[in-house]
């Protein structure tokens, strides 16, 4: 229960997590990694919820997560209508902001 | 202006005011201005109007007689200018001696333009020449009754022009050009001559007027009065054609024979004796010897060249400078009233041989003695009314001629003796030369009809051959002749002691020889004599009277008078060629050097601006075209990073925190 | 501590594998592993309500979605073969740099710390729900409401005139 161990971790998880926003072709697989980053957010409240007795961080957790559903629920739509439009899944499929 | 002040009251009791005196001018004058600008609409009327004017003028001179010949002075003044102090007022007065002039200028002048509405008939620029003729009356009017320096100036200058348009009135021919510059730029020499006259007199008496002036006469320096004098007569000869400035005046011929008549015998030529007898008190001892060897110069040149010449105008014309010189000789004397006199009667019976000529030449087409001949016949009038005026020329009793000649070797007498002698000789010469043209045109076998057009002036409206239209002129050219003819014999009378020499008390003189004098009489008369009789023999029947040893000296004495004594020539190689050819030196220069310039100047420009278009291509254009590309160079290696993959944008995105976050620290 | 440890090794490699895998589907699965892991780990931060709704949310709609949404897109590309992304290097040099941030940034966080005495307890937590923060559980499921409907717009195909 040491910070010393959970605060790297939750930092890992993140930098992970933007690691594979920035790598991930297929845009599911970022979608996977947006989920990283979360949880890694939803750790960390967790963790301070519990050091400090912070009623208001648990909650906060559980308000991340249930985003985090909404959120995935709109990024799947949103695949699904590149998937139509772009006849591709891929993220470089999508350049109509090519300048 | 205690000055002012007392001149005036000097003056005043023998001056009469009279604003009407601006008439006389002023008619010839209107007419010109209506005749320049709708002469063409006028057509033959413009004649008439022009002789009217003059009719009118006349009329108005001769109204002044009665208060002239009283010995007044009748003035009118307006002020010139105002700024000066003392103001300048110019004036027109009519004493003794301008008032001669008035009626031989009126009365000559008329008498020529009634002649000439025959004479230039079938001219097209009809109305013109009387505009011209209108003018010149105008300023010869005015240049007479001058009071002032300045006025009587401009009066000569456009006497001079109205003579330069009128000997070139037909200036289609080369000839009649040139011999109007001649004229114009051999009478320029005079006027400057005269112009610094005035200006002298201006700067050292301060006075133009001619009535002042002739009151403080003797407060100027002798020196002083001497150069003015000179510089004015250098003036008169430049008018008055006298030698060497004598060069134009047969050249002038070119012109119509009426513009010969009226300009070149009776009235601008003597304007130079005018202005001589009118600042005669200017003139000391020494400018009156000046003025008699000219004059005296001139006149035997003159005579002898006349003695040679084929062609009638030519003749006339030498005889003119003669006459002319005579004149000036007589000035030179002194003697203001006798040349004045032999002005009047010379301004008759010239006028009369002229308008003679021009009958001749109207009705023959022709100017050559050559080509002439046994007139008589053929125009009775015509050859009359010139006997008559070569006999007045002559100086036979009782005609015009011989009154003034006479009074004149009186004075010659009188003062210098050998000046008689020397006169008598010139008189011979008239005669014999006057005399020589009249048998050769109008006696004798009739001369060879040459082709038309023959050598010689211009001839107006020939439509007839050569030989088939000889007859007498029409009324309207011989009625003026004929009366000119009546001046040329009564003129004399005025002058003669018969009628007591009204004329001399006109002019002021008080003591005339009365009586004549039988020697000078009997001995003009000779001269006369023998020189008609060489004119018979020698001019007409051809007989050869020098003896055989002298004859080559003759031949060769004939040949350098027949060619006026190269005159011409020698202007023409020292004076013309030389300042041509400075003058083709200049335009050389002119060419070379400045146009060099200019035009270097041009081409330098020229050559800048290539090189400035190349350094502009080359240097600006390519830096401006060098950053518009590397601008767009960087443009699209920016935009190398607009890949539209937004993860890439992402990861920018990510590196900017990280960069930003170590940066900014806490 | 131990146990910690271990989960906290599983969940890392689990995080590894998904961003690291070709295979979409392994990633995704790998991804319900880290879930796990992470419930795990609130198990162990006394934080049992939470790990419950993990589970319930995260692994069982979340990633039943996601497997689904694989399995729709599968005809398009195939998940097996996924070419790697061009930027993987600076992609990983950046995130370590951040992770070097964040470390240095919240080291004072990194000493040891003794947990407090109390664990927050599930009834605190539905008296705040209710009480403090009833305003955001309330938007919360407005937001439920517009992303729903935001989803069907986004996902519904276009009517009969568009060629999508």
């Amino acid at each position: 229960m040491s910070s010393a161990l959970f605060v790297p971790l939750a930092h890992a998880l993140f930098c992970l997590g933007v690691y594979g926003i920035l790598t991930r072709r297929h845009a599911i697989g970022i979608l996977l990694s947006i989920e990283l980053i979360l949880n890694a957010a939803v750790l960390n409240f967790a963790l301070f919820s519990r050091l400090f007795s912070h009623v208001a961080a648990q909650i906060f957790a559980l308000f991340i997560i249930a985003l985090a559903a909404c959120e995935a629920v709109v990024g799947l739509a949103i695949v699904l209508s590149l998937a139509r439009t772009a006849k591709t899944v891929f993220a470089d499929g999508a350049t109509l902001l090519k300048g | 202006m205690g000055y002012e002040a007392a001149v005036q009251q000097l003056l005043t009791p023998t001056t009469i005011p009279l604003p009407q005196l601006v008439w006389i001018p002023a008619y010839p004058l209107v007419t010109f201005l209506v005749l320049i600008l709708w002469g063409r609409r006028l057509g033959r009327f413009s004649g008439w109007l022009a002789g009217l004017a003059l009719a009118c003028s006349c009329g108005v001179v001769l109204t002044l007689a009665n208060a002239v010949f009283a010995g007044y002075r009748i003035v009118t003044q307006w002020t010139w200018l105002s700024a000066t102090n003392p103001r300048w007022t110019f004036g027109l007065s009519v004493d003794g001696l301008s008032w001669v002039m008035l009626v031989v200028v009126t009365a000559v002048g008329m008498m020529i333009t009634i002649y000439s509405i025959g004479y230039m008939r079938d001219d097209p620029r009809f109305s013109r020449f009387f505009a011209y003729l209108s003018l010149f009356c105008a300023s010869m009017l005015g240049l007479v009754m001058a009071d002032h320096f300045v006025l009587l100036y401009m009066c000569w200058e456009l006497v001079g022009l109205c003579s330069y348009l009128l000997i070139s009135f037909w200036f289609e021919k080369p000839a009649a050009a040139a011999a109007g510059r001649k004229a114009f730029l051999t009478t320029r020499i005079g006027d400057t001559g005269l112009f610094l006259g005035i200006l002298l007199l201006a700067w050292t008496a301060g006075e133009l007027r001619f009535a002042y002036l002739s009151l403080i006469r003797h407060q100027l320096q002798p020196a002083l009065l001497t150069a003015a004098s000179l510089l004015i007569f250098l003036g008169a000869a430049g008018k008055s054609a006298q030698v060497p400035l004598h060069v134009w005046l047969p050249d002038a011929m070119e012109g119509p024979t009426p513009v010969s008549a009226l300009i070149h015998a009776a009235t601008m030529v003597a304007a130079g004796v005018y202005l001589v007898a009118r600042t005669l008190f200017l003139f000391t001892p020494e400018s009156l010897q000046v003025v008699l060897a000219i004059g005296l110069i001139t006149h035997l040149f003159a005579g002898t060249v006349a003695l040679t010449m084929t062609d009638i105008k030519r003749v006339l014309a030498y005889s003119t400078l003669s006459q002319l010189g005579l004149m000036m000789t007589v000035l030179g004397l002194g003697a203001a009233s006798l040349a004045m006199f032999h002005l009047a009667t010379h301004a008759c019976f010239k006028a009369l041989l002229f308008l003679a000529a021009g009958s001749v030449i109207h009705a023959t087409h022709q100017q050559e003695l050559a080509h002439l001949g046994g007139l008589r016949r053929v125009m009775p009038w015509t050859a009359f009314l010139f006997l008559i005026a070569a006999l007045s020329m002559s100086g036979c009793f009782p005609l015009s001629g011989f009154w003034s000649k006479d009074a004149m070797l009186l004075e010659a007498w009188h003062s210098r003796p050998w000046l008689f002698w020397t006169l008598l000789v010139g008189a011979m010469m008239t005669a014999a030369y006057i005399f020589r043209l009249y048998l050769r045109c109008f006696e004798g076998a009739a001369g060879q009809t040459a082709g038309r057009g023959a050598h010689g002036g211009h001839t107006p409206a020939s439509a007839a051959s050569g030989g088939a239209g000889r007859h007498e002129s029409p009324l309207v050219m011989m009625l003026p002749m004929s009366v000119l003819a009546l001046g040329a014999v009564g003129a004399g009378l005025a002058g003669s002691p018969w009628l007591h020499q009204p004329f001399f008390r006109l002019l002021g003189v008080t003591d005339v020889h009365e009586g004549i004098d039988v020697f000078i009489l009997t001995s003009s008369t000779a001269a006369a004599a023998m020189g008609i009789w060489l004119a018979w023999t020698v001019g007409l029947k051809r007989r050869v009277l020098l003896p055989a040893g002298l004859r080559p000296l003759g031949h060769r004495l004939y040949e350098l008078a027949a060619h006026k004594y190269y005159v011409d020539e020698i202007y023409e190689r020292f004076l013309i060629n030389p300042f041509l050819a400075a003058t083709r030196g200049l335009a050389q220069f002119d060419l070379r050097v400045i146009d060099g310039a200019v035009n270097g100047a041009g081409s330098a420009s020229v050559l800048l601006s290539r090189w400035k278009e190349r350094f502009d291509r080359a240097v600006v254009d390519r830096l401006v075209n060098g950053l518009a590309s590397t601008i767009r160079q960087a443009g699209s290696l920016l935009r190398w990073i607009q890949t539209g993959v937004i993860q890439q944008y992402l990861l920018v995105i990510v590196v900017a925190v990280v960069v930003l976050a170590s940066v900014v620290r806490r | 501590m131990v146990v910690a440890g271990c989960v906290a090794a599983v969940v890392l490699t689990g995080a590894v594998w998904v961003v690291t895998l070709r295979n979409l589907f392994r990633a995704a699965l790998s991804l319900g592993l880290v879930l796990l892991g992470v419930a795990g780990l609130f198990i162990l931060l006394e934080a049992e309500f939470l790990a419950f709704v993990q589970v319930l949310v995260y692994v069982g709609a979340i990633l039943t979605l996601v497997v689904f949404a694989i399995m729709v897109t599968a005809k398009l590309e195939p998940p097996e073969a996924v070419a790697a992304s061009r930027q993987s290097l600076p992609a990983a040099a950046a995130s370590l740099g951040l992770f070097v941030v964040l470390v240095t940034a919240t080291r004072p966080l990194l000493q040891a710390r003794v947990a407090s005495a109390e664990p927050v307890s599930l009834a605190a937590v539905g008296q705040q729900l209710v009480t403090t923060l009833v305003l955001p559980f309330e938007v919360i499921s407005l937001v439920f409401v517009s992303v729903v409907v935001g989803a069907i717009v986004i996902a519904t195909p276009r009517g009969p005139r568009s060629p999508e």
